[in-house]
């Protein structure tokens, strides 16, 4: 028996059940209590994330479609559907898309703006400066679904960007979401994101105590020498957090470039990432298993990438 | 003194154009919302009206107004409470008890975490769409 330092709560339940039913109960509890705690969640993740991610791998080793004979009765093809998958001219490219659009998006546009914005919300004497962040802010802070809807109008033809570029003499006669799809949806990416980067920077930036910062202004070096040698040394592990953040998040983004694109991602599908590319194979050409192979192979690489972030978190922290 | 100028010189001319850059979408939502005659030309109304939240307001068909917004307060609420009760007590566990494999459980819900929705979207619309 499980008895000893909770001998008195015991005896207190045995008197009231009188059966001991209670005392078992607990003794069988005493031991697992902790583990009975996260029974909840592992039921939550097991009905909405395991299973779903295990019928995937199932379903993407058959002939299922969204309608048809082969929504019903769909028989096992086994890895033929990876074979399709990588043969896909689209696939790959949206592969390379997804990159490109990462890279400049988010590892250029937002971690360069977002430390840009934060050396200047740390410079002192600047008016609007906190104006300018609750913009950037609101940016991050609305509905995905808006963000995209206000995009495809500010990049329309009649829109505010091509007002802007015939302003500058630049004519241009049709939509920029249709025209550059890609480019749209890389600056209507940094626009929605580089809140996140701005806020993480700046609270990088106030744990730096200002004597470090005057006293290299004291001994005379330039600016750029007080941000390489000092502020940059100082950050760079909020720049890997950033880096890693963002590129996992941008990675992974569908909503927004829904929106302004729709699934075939523009013009010669330049805009088609690979979150793009599932749903469009998926609901607009019905090939439910090849789309459920493409989440695999892209769930494969997601985590990939979540891993190299834990490791790299380690490996820092030790450095 | 001079270097000195053309920095600040330089950094409000960066706000600016950040700025201009960040307003510039929020400002049309929010001028083509009283906009009687809204379109995505970027314009200031001739007149502002609030027609545009009346036809919000106003029933479609049999559907009650505002069901919109009811069905995501409702989903919100309820994801809300059921993610905080179980987060919570998973927490309290991962806090205040030592068990095997701890470390691990709790690395595999962050990286669960950080899965973009749209890997798992195709499955769970196919398996629990009832």
């Amino acid at each position: 028996m499980t008895r000893g330092k909770n001998e008195g709560i015991f005896q207190a339940r045995e008197g009231l059940s009188s059966g001991g039913i209670i005392d078992k109960l607990a003794s069988f509890f005493e031991g697992r209590g902790a583990f009975l705690f996260l029974v909840p969640a592992l039921v939550l993740i097991g009905i909405f994330v395991i299973f779903p991610v295990v019928w995937d791998v199932y379903i993407s080793m058959t002939n299922a479609s969204l309608v048809g004979p082969s929504a019903k009765h769909y028989i096992f093809i086994g890895i033929q559907n990876y074979f399709r998958l990588f043969q896909d001219f689209l696939f790959l490219n949206s592969l390379k898309v997804s990159f490109a659009f990462t890279v400049l998006s988010a590892l250029i546009g937002q971690a360069i703006l977002g430390l840009a914005l934060a050396l200047v919300m740390r410079m002192e004497g600047i008016k609007g400066k906190i104006l300018v962040a609750t913009v950037v802010f609101i940016a991050w802070v609305i509905p995905e679904v808006v963000a995209g809807y206000a995009w495809s109008a500010v990049t329309d033809k009649q829109g505010l960007v091509s007002a802007i570029l015939s302003f500058f003499g630049v004519k241009t006669e049709y939509s920029l979401y249709f025209t550059h799809p890609f480019e749209v949806i890389v600056v209507a990416n940094i626009w929605r994101g580089t809140a996140f980067s701005m806020i993480l920077f700046t609270a990088a930036l106030e744990g730096i105590p200002r004597y470090i910062y005057e006293a290299a202004e004291v001994d005379g070096a330039t600016p750029w020498q007080r941000f390489k040698y000092v502020v940059f040394p100082l950050i760079s592990q909020a720049i890997l957090v950033d880096f890693i953040l963002i590129t996992i998040w941008t990675f992974g983004v569908f909503t927004l470039p829904y929106m302004i694109l729709g699934p075939g991602g523009g013009i010669g599908n330049a805009g088609q990432l690979w979150t793009l590319y599932i749903y469009f194979k998926a609901i607009n050409n019905f090939d439910i298993a090849l789309a459920a192979a493409a989440s695999n192979v892209m769930f494969v690489i997601v985590l990939a990438l979540i891993l190299a972030y834990l490791w790299s978190m380690k490996y820092f922290r030790r450095w | 003194m001079e270097r000195n100028v053309l920095a600040y010189v330089l950094v409000y001319l960066f706000l600016a154009v950040v700025f201009a850059f960040f307003i510039g979408p929020l400002l049309w939502l929010f001028l083509s919302a009283f906009d009687p005659n809204a379109s995505p030309v970027f314009e200031i109304p001739s007149h502002f009206t609030l027609n545009n939240f009346k036809k919000l307001l106003a029933p479609v068909g049999n559907v009650i107004p505002l069901r919109w917004i009811l069905n995501s307060l409702i989903i919100s609420l309820l994801v809300a409470t059921i993610a905080t009760l179980v987060s919570v007590i998973s927490a309290y566990v991962f806090a205040r008890h030592a068990f095997k494999g701890q470390g691990a459980m709790l690395t595999t819900f962050i990286i669960l975490r950080l899965i973009p929705p749209i890997v798992i979207a195709l499955p769970i619309m196919m398996l629990y769409n009832w």
